[in-house]
């Protein structure tokens, strides 16, 4: 095992300072990512549902869903086109909800004609697909039937969905029929109508094609955009503006983190002159030198990784359940990865002091 | 041919704008075998001798040979396998790395450069400290040693590669006169074992003695 | 002094590394209060600015307005409630102006909802726009929505709802408008009451008293109603825990950075006890060091901050304001003081004897 490593295991307190200020960094990291994939995430929900789908979309909503607003001759127009298996309405309306037994929560109500892989097909007026979380944020049984909008109007709970397909708030899906109605007692001033139309392609479709066909066919009744659920994600402002701003931040805490390695390092090999100076003089080269010091940095972090990972694993199972804080693995695993590169190189920016000591300083 | 040569060796440092010649067109050698004691007053460059035959720093003019291997003019690189290979150090302030082990002490030296610890060496390792009487404190700390045990472990670490020169430098300064003794006798017996040539820098007169010849420096220059 | 400056000056690489860190944590603090401000205006603008003490919803709605809706008659019942000084109905509305949605507050002239500083322009045909930095275009010269055109007489700076151009019209403007769109005769709901109390009564007990009296209420005071406008509550506590968690960083790095120089240094701080300083004369460089670094940082930090809010204005909106400034620079001032302090303790627990022991390898 090198020197480097075995100071490490012989001095873990000289390092201990490092790995606490890492591991609060990380855990800032970890929690940085969580907003910025809680909030993109809980807020594309219902969107991400339909991947592998078409949305069809009124021109003037710039593909935002809850701005769109499609004749009812849209469907029939669109279900005539070659390469279209099936249409269906999607819309959407932010209301409150009192599951029965329960508090009076914030819910985004869905109308929807096709199932998804995630959320399954109507099964007929007054039933309701409710977010599997819905129960036991308002404190009521998971079953109970919703209670959606001002009048506690709708549903039977005839099944739960998870929660990734909300948007903004636990999301109760029901009959695009059902939907109207309550939209129209939830908004009197509305008049409300389909945002939305879902259209799923045929086996082998292409789908560039079939957006062009769908387009085409609606030219004589309305305007519209034809996006993939992607596509309508990356169009959500909202959404792209917060990833930036969160993104920039969380490049701005990797080049703290950089800095609070360099400073380590920095100190230790002030410390270590006479040390490094001896290595020099019975032989060591700068590279050996730097190599472990690259070496510790690597394992600094780790360490601070399994820390700063524990600890924020603690702190957002604190986190209200409100609070858009969701931890993907695949972040993570790009949080982890660039930690250890800012690490091993906050470490080499003492490449300048290890090259000046002079070997000669051990003598004398 | 000599273990050492220094031939017209001339070293100058700048000081703001004052030339100060620390060694002043010295001619020395040092034959296999032969233990060279080196004293002086502070100051009269025994220490800036001991930096260029040990390839820590270039001369500013002359040569410096190692066993007929010209040294002034290497590169930092070819230096540093120079002192790995071919030369030992002994410390002033021994040195010896605070986290390792007397063992790992001297196999630290095989690391270096891209070097393993491979069953040669801990072989090695271990017979040199049976040689110098550690055999039983081989898993101690520096910290855990007394000063004569360090200063031996420091022998040993600069016996490891088995160089074809040995330089030290004020073994006894840290010990009191009966260890200081003891130690400057076992790097004797350790050069006569191996028949290595040694350059020790001292200021005490109590161990002079066990040096096969006395060289005596004043101002940068050999005292005749 | 002396001993602090020079040490300052001596190693200026380590010391402004962690300047650097700190400055970029200073930066990142004070981004985060400017973003979450920002955010939370453009959802809360329309209530801060408004005159109203007390708003009244539906109490299913949770405190969304525009989830409530009121049973006529209202209106009435609240304004008889004891300490309310005026009582005005206020729908909320999203239209479409210029091919933006834009948030339409339908209310009446004098109501306690318009903007303070507009207060009473609301007239007949007219509208008032209100604006803010973080919301995506100008207000209009002329809303024009369904059926009804009215002149834009007055712009109030920040008075935006969720996130949304603002516009506060009269009602049956609006109501014309709603009908207009909806293809019939709608009647205009009332999603909300806004409330101004007496003067010389608290706003939070005439609240009580209006949940208390009229059924199916819930009033609550224009803190409680800015605190419950959807998003408003949970951008305040999202971004509280990143502050947290900012501040706490802060002080490690400041105190890891000088409890490593103060460790290093130590021999020669027993030396400086052991030849006659005093304790105060080892902690008092120190705290120099901290403030120097530290108030340097902040400085650093804060400029760095306000000038990148100034040139992306256009896309976070507002800056800063003094107070905040000052507040976050202070306790971060303090933090580091409290982080540099602990890491003198070691030291100060040596005694001046240990200057002569033998401790070397």
């Amino acid at each position: 095992m090198s020197i480097a490593l075995r100071e490490l295991l012989r001095r873990p307190g000289r390092f201990a300072p490092v790995v606490v200020a890492m591991s609060l960094l990380v855990v800032l990291l970890v929690v940085l990512g969580g907003f910025l994939d809680g909030l993109s995430l809980s807020q594309t929900g219902v969107v991400r549902a339909h991947e592998g789908r078409l949305l069809v979309v009124a021109a003037d909503a710039d593909l935002a869903l809850d701005r769109s607003r499609l004749p009812d001759e849209a469907r029939a127009a669109v279900a005539e086109v070659d390469g279209v298996a099936d249409v269906g309405r999607l819309s959407q309306v932010t209301t409150t909800a009192r599951p029965d037994g329960g508090e009076l929560v914030d819910v985004v109500l869905v109308g929807h004609d096709l199932g998804l892989d995630a959320v399954p097909a109507p099964v007929g007026p007054g039933t309701a697909h409710v977010d599997e979380r819905l129960g036991a944020i308002a404190g009521a049984p998971a079953d109970a039937p919703p209670a959606v909008g001002p009048q506690d109007a709708c549903c039977e709970a005839v099944g739960s969905v998870l929660s990734d397909v909300s948007a903004g708030a636990p999301s109760v899906w029901v009959g695009h029929d059902t939907w109207l109605e309550l939209a129209a007692s939830i908004d009197p001033t509305g008049a409300p109508t389909t945002q939305v139309l879902v259209v799923e392609p045929a086996a082998g479709s292409d789908l560039g094609a079939l957006a062009d066909d769908v387009r085409a066919a609606l030219a004589g009744v309305v305007e519209v955009d034809v996006a993939t659920a992607d596509e309508v994600v990356a169009a959500d402002e909202v959404v792209a503006q917060q990833s930036g701003t969160f993104q920039g931040i969380i490049g701005v805490t990797f080049l703290v983190t950089l800095l609070v390695v360099a400073l380590f390092f920095v100190l230790l090999t002030i410390e270590r002159v006479k040390l490094y100076a001896v290595l020099k003089a019975i032989g060591g080269r700068s590279p050996d030198l730097l190599a472990g010091l690259a070496a510790q940095a690597v394992v600094i972090a780790l360490v601070a990784l399994a820390a700063g990972g524990l600890l924020s694993a603690g702190l957002v199972a604190l986190v209200p359940p409100d609070l858009p804080v969701v931890v993907v693995p695949g972040r993570l695993a790009i949080l982890a990865g660039a930690t250890v590169a800012t690490a091993v190189v906050g470490s080499l920016l003492t490449l300048r002091r290890i090259l000046r000591v002079d070997p000669a300083a051990a003598i004398g | 041919m000599p273990a050492l040569q220094l031939q017209a060796a001339r070293k100058e440092f700048t000081a703001g704008d004052q030339t100060v010649v620390a060694l002043d067109d010295v001619d020395l050698h040092v034959d296999d075998g032969e233990f060279l004691v080196l004293m002086g007053p502070s100051g009269s460059g025994k220490t800036t001798l001991l930096t260029l035959a040990g390839a820590l720093a270039t001369p500013t003019s002359g040569s410096v040979l190692l066993a007929g291997d010209e040294l002034s003019g290497l590169g930092d690189a070819a230096a540093a396998r120079v002192r790995r290979e071919r030369i030992g150090f002994v410390f002033q302030s021994v040195n010896l790395v605070p986290f390792l082990t007397a063992r790992e002490n001297l196999l630290a030296v095989r690391t270096l450069g891209g070097g393993r610890a491979d069953r040669a060496a801990k072989e090695r390792a271990d017979q040199l400290l049976d040689e110098l009487d550690l055999a039983d404190r081989a898993g101690n700390l520096p910290g855990e040693l007394s000063g004569g045990q360090r200063q031996r472990v420091a022998i040993g670490r600069a016996l490891m590669n088995d160089p074809d020169l040995l330089l030290v430098d004020e073994p006894t300064s840290a010990l009191d006169s009966v260890l200081g003794r003891q130690v400057v006798e076992l790097l004797r017996e350790e050069v006569d074992r191996r028949g290595v040539a040694a350059v020790m820098v001292t200021h005490d007169e109590r161990v002079v003695d066990l040096g096969d010849r006395v060289v005596e420096m004043v101002d940068g220059r050999i005292r005749d | 002094m002396f001993l602090a400056i020079a040490e300052l000056r001596r190693a200026r690489g380590r010391f402004a590394l962690l300047g650097a860190a700190v400055g970029l944590l200073v930066l990142l603090l004070l981004f985060f209060q400017a973003v979450a401000g920002a955010l939370t205006g453009g959802l809360t603008g329309a209530y801060e600015q408004a005159r109203a003490d007390v708003w009244v919803y539906d109490d299913q709605a949770r405190l969304n307005p525009q989830g409530s809706v009121l049973d006529e008659g209202a209106v009435d019942a609240v304004a008889d409630v004891a300490g309310v000084a005026a009582a005005s109905p206020v729908t909320f509305t999203v239209f479409d102006v210029d091919g933006e949605p834009s948030a339409v507050l339908a209310t009446d002239a004098g109501s306690p909802a318009l903007p303070r500083a507009v207060d009473g322009v609301l007239e007949q045909g007219t509208a008032v726009a209100g604006t803010s930095a973080f919301v995506e275009g100008d207000a209009a010269d002329l809303l024009a929505l369904p059926g009804v055109d009215l002149d834009v007489a007055a712009t109030a700076d920040g008075a935006t709802f969720a996130i949304l151009p603002t516009y506060f019209a009269p009602r049956d403007a609006v109501a014309t408008a709603t009908s207009e769109r909806a293809g019939r005769d709608v009647p205009l709901p009332t999603s909300a009451i806004a409330v101004a109390v007496a003067d010389g009564e608290d706003a939070t007990a005439v609240a009580a008293a209006i949940s208390d009296a009229v059924d199916g209420v819930e009033a609550v005071d224009r803190a409680t109603a800015i605190e419950g406008l959807p998003g408003a509550g949970t951008i305040t506590r999202s971004f509280g825990i990143l502050y947290v968690l900012l501040y706490v960083v802060v002080a490690i790095v400041t105190g890891v950075f000088f409890l490593i120089l103060t460790v290093q240094k130590r021999d020669a701080l027993v030396l400086l006890r052991a030849v006659g300083a005093e304790r105060g004369d080892v902690v008092r460089p120190v705290l120099v060091q901290v403030v120097v670094v530290v108030g340097v940082a902040v400085l650093v930090g804060t400029g760095a901050a306000v000038g990148l809010l100034s040139a992306a204005r256009e896309v976070f909106g507002a800056g800063l304001d003094v107070g905040t400034i000052l507040t976050s620079a202070g306790a971060i001032l303090v933090l580091g003081l409290v982080a540099g302090l602990a890491s003198l303790r070691r030291v100060l627990r040596a005694e001046p004897v240990e200057a002569v022991a033998d401790g070397g390898l």
